[in-house]
């Protein structure tokens, strides 16, 4: 189980993310919400052991994960929120450094790349360069590589970006099918109607702090509000977003 | 402003946009610096006629003097032409960005075409003024003599032909060369073939470069003993050019026959230029938008094996096999790197070749005469330069942001990294250059060759071990200052080094070849060495393991650290 209290980080004394707790439990897909610049992927590089956090703690199974963080990095796959891979590697080659990296054996390296390859349909683009993968194909190397070692742990972050429609239906059914057979999920995005549908929890976040912290079911029922869209913009008082959307079109409209 | 202006201004700005030159700076800044950095030496050369009193009227005085000045300019703007058209390779023509960007664009092909080649000569035009223009009217004014501005006016007439033309030969040659390429050859084979023929390019270059004062020195025995070498070395054209329109025409048949050769090379790479530009420009474009759809080839059978053979007998790590693969991957696929690599290669046989040659001077006899004494610095240059230029090609990064991967996938174990560089280098550096220079050595000096080369080899490994013990990156991993350490203070390191390692130990060889205790005792002691350096590693790896992925830049302000 992964357990975080009280974590946060400041930037020059300001909070970006400030006391932040919540868990995340074996078998369970746990949501990590909020919009844009509200902490989310800050907290995840802290996670990812990416950021140092200026306070608070992060367990492991009940260990503080600095006191052996690569025995917790030995545990985790990490999907960042965005591309950055080598570009002059092909996907093949890129899994492979993953999965030395990962000291695993070397037919096995070979093997699992192969087929997590074919099974993402990038097998026929094994050979070409990332630099000409589009941002989809990207992301599903990336994917693969975060399941290369059968992570115990995994962190997604923005997972969907850039995949079609195929590739993130096979997601969402990839991620119930590893919370199925135990694995620690936590799932980070901004789209909360694909939240909605792949988390069993959510955490919500808005301007570094946690704002709701329950089981979706629960959360609609206890706010009376039939989804985690109206929840939100209960829970985080949102701009009027009618309005701006109305001032947009005004723009676009002008001569 | 119209399209085709719009497209121009994009393109230009584009080539100063490059990765090679710099990483994720303001293209404005790298244009300044870069503008700023080619148009200083000619200020230089020129501040250093003034106390010889050169003339151009008196142009074979004081030892050729004048005309080993004149000679600077034109090697200088040709060089700098060929430099300019190495780093822009890849920008010669539009790339996949530009496509992506422009093609979905209301803009006809023929317009986006030549808004490209309007760039493309606007952005050389620039460079070659730039290159030139301090010459151009320091170097004039300080050679015109009593002649005045009047005669500095003609002088930069004669100067600018000479000049101009041999940095836009070079170019066109260079422009010619790449379109030749893609003309002629299939896609896969151009992807192949043009990162080799760019490297060459730029090894060619700096040996041009670096042998620019010995050619100066000898300009005055090449032109009177008619050496073969003028007509084969272009830069003697266009000097033979400049010298044989200088006012009053004090110049002999020598320079009057050669500058006939100039405007017919300037005219040839025009040609080839244009026919090759033209066609091949279309069949890039072809190429690039068919590119983005299609898939690469596996590697080839040679690096599969060679792949297979390391993994299993060179690399019993697999933190070891992931570094040592990530090295060759972004050695040969990463411009940046390759072209690192060109420069190194082309400085260690710019040094290389004074040693162990000289050039032809009399008619009918070859360009180059070997010399098998120079054989004795020879491999030491080599391996120091190696391993030297290796090292430091480790520190310069390769897209920093994916470093990520190397930082979760964190293991006990960061020696294995530094053990990975290692075997990268002797493996892919000191045993190919061992294996080429080997036959040489058998050939030239028998059994001593190969003691020769053992000798210098390991000298080699201790100077690696030495630069790798308080080494804690992964290559290409780590943020990079370049300012960090200063030029000089890195300049006399490295000269002091030099000496060191190759003129001391050329000598200590010499007195000890014929002395097998000797010999036995240096290699005892270079086996001492290095088992002392491993011992140091490791103990410096027990104190300190923690490999670093952001290089400290220096503060903003020094403090003394008093109390």
């Amino acid at each position: 189980m992964l357990d975080v209290r009280g974590l946060t980080k400041k930037y020059r004394n300001r909070a970006v993310v400030d006391h932040v707790s919540f868990s995340v439990f074996p078998g369970q897909v746990t949501g990590y919400l909020g919009p844009n610049g509200s902490g989310k992927s800050t907290t995840v590089k802290m996670l990812a052991g990416l950021l140092q956090p200026t306070s608070g703690q992060i367990l492991w199974n009940g260990s503080e994960i600095r006191q052996d963080l690569i025995g917790f990095k030995r545990r985790l796959g990490y999907v960042p929120e965005e591309a950055f891979v080598y570009p002059h590697l092909t996907g093949l080659e890129y899994l492979q450094l993953i999965g030395r990296l990962r000291q695993l054996p070397e037919d096995r390296v070979d093997r699992k790349a192969g087929e997590l390859l074919r099974l993402l349909w990038l097998h026929e683009h094994r050979y070409t360069p990332i630099s000409a993968y589009s941002k989809g194909m990207k992301q599903r190397v990336l994917i693969a590589s975060a399941l290369l070692h059968d992570p115990d742990l995994l962190i997604l972050d923005e997972p969907l970006s850039g995949l079609d429609i195929t590739s993130a239906l096979l997601l969402h059914e990839l991620i119930a099918e590893l919370a199925r057979i135990g694995k620690t999920i936590l799932y980070i995005s901004h789209v909360l109607e694909v939240t909605e549908k792949v988390c069993s929890r959510v955490v919500m976040l808005y301007r570094g702090q946690v704002v709701a912290n329950d089981e979706v079911g629960r959360l609609r029922d206890l706010m009376h509000l039939p989804n985690l869209e109206e929840i939100f913009r209960q829970l985080a008082k949102e701009e009027d977003v009618g309005a701006t959307a109305r001032q947009i079109a005004a723009v676009i409209r002008e001569a | 402003m119209g399209a085709f202006l719009l497209l121009a201004r994009h393109f230009f700005g584009r080539f100063f946009d490059n990765d090679i030159v710099a990483q994720d700076s303001d293209m404005r800044t790298n244009a300044i610096q870069a503008l700023g950095f080619v148009a200083v030496p000619g200020m230089f050369v020129a501040f250093a006629m003034l106390p010889t009193g050169a003339r151009f009227d008196h142009p074979f005085a004081n030892g050729w003097n004048v005309i080993a000045s004149y000679y600077f300019f034109v090697v200088y703007s040709m060089v700098v032409m060929g430099f300019v058209m190495v780093f822009e390779w890849d920008a010669l023509f539009p790339d996949r960005r530009d496509y992506i960007v422009i093609t979905p664009l209301p803009l006809g092909e023929r317009t986006i075409f030549w808004g490209k080649l309007a760039a493309l000569i606007v952005f050389l035009g620039l460079f070659l003024i730039d290159a030139n223009i301090m010459g151009l009217v320091l170097g004039t004014i300080v050679t015109s003599g009593p002649g005045g501005l009047t005669m500095a006016a003609k002088l930069v007439v004669v100067q600018a032909a000479a000049c101009l033309s041999g940095g836009a030969f070079v170019a066109m040659t260079f422009a010619a060369l790449q379109g030749l390429l893609i003309n002629c050859l299939t896609a896969r084979a151009f992807r192949r073939v043009s990162p080799w023929a760019q490297m060459a390019s730029m090894a060619i270059l700096i040996v041009a470069l670096f042998l620019t004062p010995i050619l100066a020195m000898a300009l005055r025995p090449l032109f009177e003993q008619h050496s073969p070498l003028l007509r084969w070395y272009p830069p003697f054209w266009f000097l033979s050019l400049y010298i044989d329109n200088l006012p009053g025409h004090p110049a002999g048949t020598m320079f009057h026959e050669l500058a006939g050769l100039a405007p017919r090379a300037v005219a040839i790479s025009a040609t080839a230029f244009a026919a090759t530009y033209f066609t091949g420009y279309w069949r890039h474009a072809r190429r690039v938008m068919d590119g983005m759809e299609s898939s690469g080839d596996p590697p080839g059978r040679l690096r599969a094996a060679f792949d297979r053979f390391a993994n299993t007998h060179l690399l019993p790590h697999p933190l070891e096999r992931a570094t040592f693969h990530f090295i060759s991957n972004t050695m040969l696929r990463s411009a940046r790197h390759r072209l690192f690599l060109a420069t190194v290669g082309g400085v260690a046989i710019a040094m290389t070749l004074p040693t162990i040659g000289w050039l032809g001077l009399k008619p009918g006899s070859p360009l180059f005469v070997f010399t098998p004494a120079g054989l004795l610095t020879a491999p030491l240059i080599l391996t120091f330069l190696c391993v030297v230029g290796l090292r430091a090609a480790f520190n310069l990064p390769a897209e920093l942001r994916a470093n990520w991967v190397f930082q979760t996938a964190e293991s006990e174990g960061g020696m294995r990294h530094i053990r990975a560089a290692r075997k990268w280098i002797v493996i892919m550096g000191l045993l190919p250059m061992s294996i080429v220079v080997l036959p040489v050595e058998i050939a030239f000096r028998g059994w001593e060759g190969v003691v020769h080369l053992t000798f210098a080899v390991a000298l080699g490994l201790v100077l690696l071990n030495a630069l790798l013990i308080w080494f804690r990156k992964i290559p290409f991993t780590c943020s990079y200052f370049p300012g960090k350490m200063s030029m000089g203070a890195m300049a006399l390191v490295l000269v002091v080094g030099f000496v060191l390692f190759v003129l001391a130990m050329a000598r200590l060889e010499t007195n000890w070849m014929h002395h097998p205790f000797k010999l036995a005792a240096f290699y005892s002691v270079c086996a001492a060495a290095l088992a002392g350096l491993r011992w140091l590693e490791d103990h410096e790896f027990r104190i300190d393991d923690v490999l670093i992925y952001e290089d400290e830049p220096e503060p903003a302000v020094r403090t003394l650290e008093l109390g």
